[in-house]
């Protein structure tokens, strides 16, 4: 629901890290990792991009990469991971337990950048 | 997307969200522990491709996190109350800062996409209270709660409420430095609101169950509404509550008056 401010928070995060770099890199691809978790869809997240990125010169014509993470519970009743296509509840799958803590599916992260240097103008 | 929102078009926004943090970002830095996403790392590739440790919402956090300290060193006991728009958010509010107000000094921040109505509400009991008008923003960030209490002096605050944007999705990820993060529901939403919203579900620390004097007239299963709460979060304590009969009140009251007087007894820092 609220996928332009993430779009927008990625830019600036990306900004902060390439700031050393400003103006002589350009990005093709950037890579973010979302879990099912996040509260984010991802067709909205790559419908806002463009629009986040437009004026952008290192950011402006790069691809964004959408690593979907699906929730995953470590049960330590069973003493096994299970991973979930829709959370739908703290509990075990497998045997109820309450006892599970959630190893993925919460993230909402930048993770890499394909960055090239920029052509020189030579003119 | 959501077209309510437009996040990113804040022109109501004076200071403009510009971030500039000096983060040092050493090349090549060695993480101690296993879980280095919490950390910041930057490492070049011989491809190319820079790897980049770093969470989208890290602006926000590290703000939150300051709060968080500032909060705890003046004292201050910071409830965030999230929920669906009409859940009752303001009339639990105007209640529970009236029945503190003779012993507890308290103060409110309110979140609206539009009208001042909430504050002019919550401003009953005379505490202080400021509106933050998010125009179109569908949720509250940390920097919009830094503003709004930028002239407060802390130290005159025993308890400060935050009444988020009325939205069961956006605020879900969003810290804004609170000790509690209260998730409401009410009786006239329907029993399945917490299986709807798991998120919010799993971000909250105590569930306060609203309306519950409408639970009757519109056949809420109030029981089958906690036990919702407690299948998505098992042992979520849960606080079935009228804000207008009264039903509830005292033992939120009580929950309140606890954790007060255990953050104030907690070391700083």
């Amino acid at each position: 629901m609220h996928e332009l401010t993430v779009a927008i928070q990625i830019r600036r995060g990306l900004e902060t890290e390439l700031a050393s770099d400003e103006g002589t890199l350009v990005a093709d691809v950037v890579r973010v990792q979302v879990g099912a978790l996040s509260g984010i869809v991802p067709e909205a997240l790559q419908f806002a991009w463009p629009h986040a990125v437009a004026d952008s010169a290192t950011l402006g014509s790069a691809r964004l990469d959408i690593d979907w993470v699906d929730v995953q519970l470590l049960c330590v009743a069973c003493n096994d991971v299970y991973t979930l296509t829709e959370f739908r509840s703290l509990r075990c799958p497998h045997c109820r337990s309450p006892d599970v803590e959630i190893i993925a599916g919460d993230e909402l992260d930048i993770a890499s950048v394909d960055v090239r240097e920029r052509a020189r103008d030579l003119s | 997307m959501c077209t309510d929102c437009g996040c990113g078009e804040r022109p109501a926004d004076p200071h403009g969200h510009d971030h500039l943090h000096d983060h040092d970002h050493p090349h090549g830095h060695d993480h101690p522990h296993d879980h280095d996403r919490d950390d910041q790392v930057r490492q070049h590739d011989r491809d190319g491709t820079l790897t980049i440790r770093r969470r989208i919402l890290q602006d926000n956090d590290d703000l939150a996190a300051q709060l968080r300290v500032e909060f705890a060193r003046q004292n201050v006991y910071v409830v965030n109350v999230v929920s669906s728009p009409g859940s009752g958010k303001t009339e639990l509010l105007q209640r529970t800062m009236a029945e503190l107000r003779p012993d507890v000094r308290v103060a409110a921040v309110t979140g609206d996409l539009a009208t001042e109505n909430d504050a002019k509400r919550l401003g009953t009991a005379g505490a202080p209270v400021r509106q933050i008008l998010t125009g179109t923003m569908c949720h509250l960030e940390a920097d919009m709660v830094a503003d709004a209490i930028a002239d407060w002096d802390l130290a005159g605050i025993d308890v400060l409420f935050i009444e988020n944007v009325g939205n069961m999705v956006c605020p879900s990820g969003f810290d804004l430095g609170e000790d509690l993060r209260v998730m409401l529901v009410a009786t006239t939403e329907g029993e399945d609101k917490p299986l709807k919203y798991p998120t919010l579900t799993l971000t909250a620390d105590v569930a306060v169950i609203s309306k519950i004097d409408l639970a009757e007239p519109v056949e809420c299963d109030v029981d089958l509404l906690a036990s919702n709460l407690d299948e998505v979060r098992p042992g979520i304590e849960v606080i079935r509550t009228s804000a207008k009969r009264g039903d509830g009140i005292d033992r939120w009251l009580d929950l309140l008056r606890t954790r007060m007087v255990a953050k104030a007894a907690a070391p700083v820092g």
